[in-house]
């Protein structure tokens, strides 16, 4: 056997990872050769002097016995991600909706205020000075309209008036 | 067939208290090592949809714990490798020769230190050492290799010791 090959069933056995068969292989080689028996030896030692180092015990503490507050953490996690996502979902949709609403209301306002608006200024205009026409001069009638119409339209009116 | 949270249950009961061992070794408190512990678990419990293809469950098990402990470091802006600390924070032994082999251990590099010691005190066998380590078989082996042999030669020159 070469002497590397050796080497590592040796370092192999020391480290408790040698199969079975091989070991009882090894055991007749180290039988009738001393030499690779020291360093058989020597391994061990220097192996198990390692493992009483590093096997230095750590603080004795109390685990808990169950696990099932985890688990039920970890649904409570995947419910509340839900939850969010819902609530950050249904803002989102509210906000566009709103957004929405609001560019619709503006439109239609602003369709309302300029040329509608002007539209039913003519309109009135028209009507009140058709009516002021048709009464006779010193009515009542004629000087309450004269009075709303100065009142509430304003140009308007005077426009009438002339 | 066990459910996940039976499995889970189980593989809490057989390795808790290693898996624990391991990170108290590697915290510098036992509040952080019970909190690694647990995310440990609940990362376990994330993945509870992959558990029926994991084929080492203690080694899946460590490899989650020593991310979660790398994790903890990154965090913490600590570049300290893992198998550093509890060595630096380890008491003398009184006997000479384990004070020279702690000596020595200290002196490996890190990543034959780390493999030596899941060798060592966890028990892992090559191929769960691999798994944990995300290396192959043949570079688990050899850095144990190496690890032994390093020893031996510091044990065999105490002058090797002396920085």
């Amino acid at each position: 056997m070469k002497p590397d090959v050796l080497e590592r069933l040796l370092m192999d056995s020391a480290l408790g990872r040698l199969d079975p068969d091989v070991e009882v292989l090894l055991a007749d080689r180290l039988a009738g050769d001393p030499a690779a028996a020291a360093q058989a030896k020597e391994l061990q030692s220097v192996v198990s002097l390692a493992t009483q180092v590093i096997r230095t015990p750590s603080p004795a503490v109390e685990l808990p016995r169950q696990i099932r507050p985890l688990i039920w953490r970890h649904r409570a996690e995947q419910v509340l991600a839900l939850a969010a996502s819902f609530v950050v979902g249904m803002s989102v949709a509210a906000l566009v909706f709103h957004a929405n609403f609001r560019r619709e209301n503006v439109a239609a306002s602003s369709a309302l205020t300029t040329p509608n608006l002007l539209v039913v200024a003519t309109t009135r205009t028209a009507l009140v000075s058709h009516k002021l026409e048709s009464l006779p001069f010193w009515s009542n009638q004629r000087v309450y309209l004269l009075a709303a119409a100065t009142s509430s339209t304003g140009a308007d009116s005077k426009e009438v008036l002339k | 067939m066990q459910s996940a949270s039976e499995l889970i249950d189980r593989w809490y009961g057989q390795h808790a208290g290693e898996l624990y061992n391991y990170l108290a070794k590697r915290c510098p408190d036992a509040a952080t090592a019970g909190d690694l512990l647990q995310e440990t678990f609940l990362q376990v419990v994330r993945q509870s949809d992959q558990l029926a293809s994991v084929t080492m469950p203690r080694a899946w098990l460590f490899a989650i714990a020593r991310n979660m402990l790398a994790r903890h470091y990154r965090r913490q802006r600590d570049p300290q490798p893992i198998a550093q600390l509890w060595y630096e924070s380890a008491p003398d032994p009184k006997d000479d020769r384990l004070a020279a082999m702690q000596e020595s251990i200290q002196k490996l590099p890190a990543e034959l230190r780390d493999t030596l010691d899941l060798r060592l005190e966890q028990e892992l066998s090559y191929e769960e050492i691999a798994h944990v380590l995300d290396i192959p078989i043949g570079t688990v082996r050899s850095r144990l290799h190496n690890a032994v042999r390093q020893l031996r030669g510091a044990m065999r020159n105490p002058e090797e010791r002396t920085p």
